[in-house]
């Protein structure tokens, strides 16, 4: 397929593409790069075009064999899903990434949302984020269980 | 340590468990709800960015299309004068909101040159905890009166020059392909030179040193 078609392609269908991966895999950097593997398996096809079906078929069945051939560790040092979707449970589906991050913004006392930000946004380590703000680790991982206590309740009264 | 702690210590240290640990401590509705919610919560502070088609489109046209074919050759070498001393000294006065710089290394290597314009709106928002509030617009501007600048998806390169002429030193690039390396870095200016090498040096794919007031990359 021609560079044209692809970039084409890729800006009408990324998004949702993405958002699927997410919901399959859980983590937002793998879903990333499961969508960019499957335009750069087009980008090398012969193919003339493809339908919308064949995209998301072609993103879930990457997704199906990540999340199948990773190990329980790798799963949760990236926060993975637990298992794909077809036999997931209640608590596997997700709400959609941005209606979670108003909540985090909204509830969430300064501080609590200052450890979630370094953890969750910056990717910092708990020791790293005891020095950043000054606090022990013992209330970094307070904070964070205030903020897992808070979300859940939240999104257990909406939903 | 009740099982939510051990959940916590768990996603930063997995190897303190063997699997027949982490497979009986998920399994337990409390802790996979809780599994479930942390993963939700670092998706809503970090997926915006990976969502984001244009952004995802330039890392795929970085990565796949303008395939690296030979590299120009960027040995780069910066000198300057002393005019920026007077500015250096009005960073020095405000120093003492001194902020640990955040490193979050994205992407690779990119012949591309073109800057991908620099985001008001990040996913990773500018986070300074010094400061009474949160002053994302300011930070992201980065004008020359603030001490901390935001580096989003730039080539070592140019985070190396804009250093190069702060702390008054020259830069040599011992290969082409880490000149080309992209990285997200928050550049607190107030901290010495010393301090951002070693934070430079925590990149895997990074290995700088330094003899005199000459940095040299490998």
């Amino acid at each position: 397929m021609t560079q044209d078609v692809i970039e084409q392609l890729f800006r009408f269908h990324y998004e949702k593409m993405f958002l699927v991966a997410l919901r399959m895999t859980g983590n937002p950097q793998a879903s990333q790069d499961i969508v960019h593997d499957v335009f750069a398996s087009l980008l090398e096809s012969d193919r003339s075009h493809v339908s919308e079906a064949f995209l998301m078929l072609s993103v879930r069945n990457r997704c199906i064999n990540l999340i199948r051939d990773i190990s329980t560790r790798e799963r949760i040092l990236g926060l993975y899903a637990l298992e794909t979707e077809e036999d997931s449970d209640a608590t596997e589906s997700a709400t959609d990434f941005r209606e979670i991050r108003k909540i985090i913004d909204e509830s969430l006392g300064r501080k609590c949302r200052e450890v979630v930000e370094l953890r969750f946004g910056a990717g910092l380590k708990y020791k790293e984020i005891a020095a950043e703000l000054r606090i022990s680790e013992t209330a970094v991982y307070k904070h964070l269980r205030h903020a897992i206590d808070k979300l859940r309740n939240t999104l257990n009264k909406n939903g | 340590m009740d099982d939510i702690d051990k959940l916590l210590e768990v996603t930063e240290h997995p190897e303190k468990y063997s699997d027949r640990k982490l497979e009986e401590l998920l399994d337990n509705t409390e802790t996979r709800e809780s599994y479930c919610t942390l993963r939700e919560m670092r998706n809503a502070m970090s997926a915006g960015h990976y969502a984001d088609t244009d952004r995802a489109w330039e890392t795929f046209r970085a990565k796949h299309i303008a395939k690296k074919t030979e590299t120009v050759n960027r040995r780069r070498r910066v000198f300057f004068s002393d005019r920026r001393a007077a500015t250096v000294a009005v960073w020095m006065s405000t120093a003492l909101l001194c902020v640990a710089a955040t490193i979050t290394i994205r992407s690779i290597k990119t012949r591309e040159k073109t800057e991908i314009e620099t985001r008001k709106e990040t996913a990773y928002p500018p986070y300074s905890p010094r400061h009474k509030t949160s002053r994302p617009e300011i930070e992201a501007k980065a004008s020359a009166t603030e001490d901390i600048r935001i580096f989003d998806n730039e080539t070592l390169a140019t985070i190396l020059d804009e250093m190069g002429k702060h702390y008054e030193c020259k830069v040599i690039f011992a290969s082409e392909n880490s000149a080309d390396l992209r990285l997200f870095f928050k550049w607190d200016r107030t901290l010495p030179l010393s301090e951002i090498m070693r934070q430079l040096d925590n990149f895997e794919q990074i290995k700088i040193s330094a003899e005199g007031n000459v940095i040299t990359i490998e």
